[in-house]
This record gives C-alpha cells, sequence and structure tokens, in this order.
C-alpha cells in the first residue's frame, strides 16, 4: 500500500540530506502524509566514573543517559531538518515533526519508531551517516534497518 | 530527488509481487512515469567446451520461462495502474550476476531511476531477512533503492 507516514532518521550527513528530500518528493506526490524526523543519540553502557554532573538522568539501568550537550545538539539536527523539509513541501496535508531518541542502539530505535508508526510506514534514509569511514557503500545502522525492518526501507545514496 | 522512472526487478516470487504492486502504487502517485520491469536470466555455463573457459548461454527454454515471467509482471502492474500517463515496459536481462544487471539498467540512457526490489527472491535460504541480489544492489547501485519487505 501507499504509504501515510514517513519516517526519516537523519544526522545531517550528506547522505541524510538526500533522503530528507527524497522524503519531501514522496510527501508532495503523494499529498498525505507526514513525515517524522529523528536524530538517534546513541547511549553508552555506563560505567562509574563516567557519571558526572553532566549527566541528566538515566533511561535504564545499564546505560548512561546522554549530556544536555548531546541532546541540545540532536534537537540542533532535527530543527534544521524540519526546515529544509518544509522547504521542498509544497502542500497543506504534508505535517513535519521531529523527534529525539536516545537508545542503546540507533537502529532498533528506528525499526522500532517504524513499528509504532503503524503499518503504512516507509522509513527513508541515506546510505550511510556521519559513522563509520568514507567510503563505506552502506553504513552500519542502514544495514541493520534493512535488515531488521518490518516495512519497506528506501536507501538513498549520496557521497 | 524523486524519479519518474521506476525499476522494477521481479523473479515471480510473493517479495517481488510485493515491489511490483509497489511500484505500480508509486507511479499512481506520480504525475507520469514509466516503469520499466526487468528479470534477469543467468546464462548457464556450458560444460563440455574447453576452448572458452566460460560460454554465456542460456536456453531457448530459459529465455521463454523469463518472458512468460516479464508479461505476467507486466500485466500484475497494469492491473494496478490507475494513472493514465503511466506507461509499462518490459525488458529481459542476461548476466552472470543479476545484481550488475539490474544496476547497469537502472543506470541506463543517463538517468537514474528508483529500483523497487523484494527483500529477497527464489534463490538462497528461506528465512534469509536478505537475499544476496537485494543486498549487492543495495550496496553497489548509485541510485535510490526501495526494498519491499515481505515476513515469512
Amino acid at each position: 500500500m501507499i504509504p501515510s507516514n514517513i519516517l526519516v532518521p537523519t544526522d545531517g550527513s550528506n547522505p541524510a540530506m538526500a533522503a530528507e528530500a527524497m522524503a519531501a518528493d514522496l510527501a508532495n506526490a503523494v499529498g498525505q502524509m507526514e513525515i517524522t524526523v529523528v536524530n538517534v543519540i546513541p547511549l553508552t553502557c555506563m560505567s562509574e566514573f563516567l557519571v558526572s554532573e553532566n549527566v541528566v538522568r538515566i533511561k535504564e539501568f545499564d546505560y548512561l543517559a546522554c549530556s544536555l550537550e548531546e541532546q541540545k545538539n540532536a534537537q540542533a539536527v532535527v530543527d534544521a531538518a524540519i526546515k529544509r523539509i518544509q522547504n521542498i513541501v509544497k502542500s497543506d496535508s504534508v505535517t513535519v515533526v521531529g523527534k529525539v531518541l536516545e537508545a542503546p542502539s540507533p537502529a532498533q530505535a528506528i525499526v522500532d519508531k517504524a513499528r509504532e508508526k503503524g503499518d503504512r510506514t516507509l522509513i527513508v534514509l541515506g546510505n550511510r551517516g556521519l559513522g563509520g569511514f568514507g567510503s563505506l557503500a552502506l553504513g552500519s545502522v542502514s544495514t541493520q534497518v534493512l535488515h531488521g525492518s518490518h516495512g519497506p526501507v528506501l536507501v538513498v545514496k549520496a557521497d | 530527488m524523486l524519479s519518474s522512472k521506476i525499476l522494477v526487478a521481479t523473479d515471480g516470487s510473493a517479495p517481488a509481487r510485493v515491489a511490483e504492486e509497489t511500484a505500480a502504487l508509486i507511479c499512481n502517485s506520480l504525475e507520469d512515469c514509466q516503469i520499466e520491469v526487468v528479470t534477469v536470466i543467468q546464462p548457464r555455463r556450458r560444460m563440455y567446451v574447453k576452448t572458452t573457459p566460460y560460454s554465456p548461454e542460456s536456453s531457448d527454454e530459459d529465455v521463454k520461462r523469463a518472458r512468460t515471467l516479464l508479461s505476467e509482471a507486466a500485466d500484475r502492474i497494469r492491473a494496478k495502474l490507475t494513472n493514465p500517463r503511466a506507461t509499462v515496459y518490459e525488458q529481459l536481462l542476461e548476466d552472470t550476476s543479476p545484481a550488475a544487471a539490474i544496476i547497469r539498467e537502472a543506470n541506463a540512457a543517463d538517468s537514474c531511476r528508483l529500483i523497487v526490489i523484494g527483500n529477497r527472491g527464489l534463490g538462497g535460504l528461506a528465512g534469509l531477512a536478505l537475499g544476496s541480489v537485494s543486498t549487492q544492489v543495495l550496496h553497489a547501485s548509485k541510485c535510490p533503492v526501495l526494498l519491499v519487505k515481505v515476513q515469512e
């Protein structure tokens, strides 16, 4: 079926920006669409000496919460992406929303979020993000999402 | 950039059929669009010809079977199309690597087509989340790839 929701994971990298543009184009073509932009802050395992006043909260016992700084940066990435998408979107029936997620595994968080959005959710993502090395054709998060997703995934390629 | 040219790769498997349907639905949302439906024949190795180590050749039967598969796929796509400005055409490809053929075809004529493909085809292990051809296409394609998932 034709999607009613598009989930765009972004980290502000070139491929992610290409994915944002693709999502906006698709939404323009379909007309009625909700685009959700997400940025995932990976939570690392807690180790006691890392805990400082910079830590705002602990989501799960074993995982260290992200710092205020990380949250601010992630929100900025999401806000910038929303703005870029809104510049391309033509129709009023396309809504663009954003969310910062915190999870031990970014890919799992993306797959779960897509599932939560329902059956008619399409994930649009870049071939690789900011992590890894430059020439990688398909990054680790993209690969994991492709394998783990329950619904369709559109991979946009960029350098 | 969303292309009005869509390439859908099929082998008649259940995920491929969902890919065909998805291509038609995307096409219906676009102003005008062309769907190219492709299937790839892998030439059989001629075992007893020693002079050439490898002789790509498909039997007439392979070609006939592939043509039938293609026209059935094209009919399924046409049945789902509501866009009067949509066109469907069939393309039979022959290559030892199906993924390479799909990628080459998507890039043909200087325009990057949107590739729509199922998560796995008829080959390989059942239960595999992502088949070998889909994986290769996802890695090597310069054009965007829409992977359609069918859960077993």
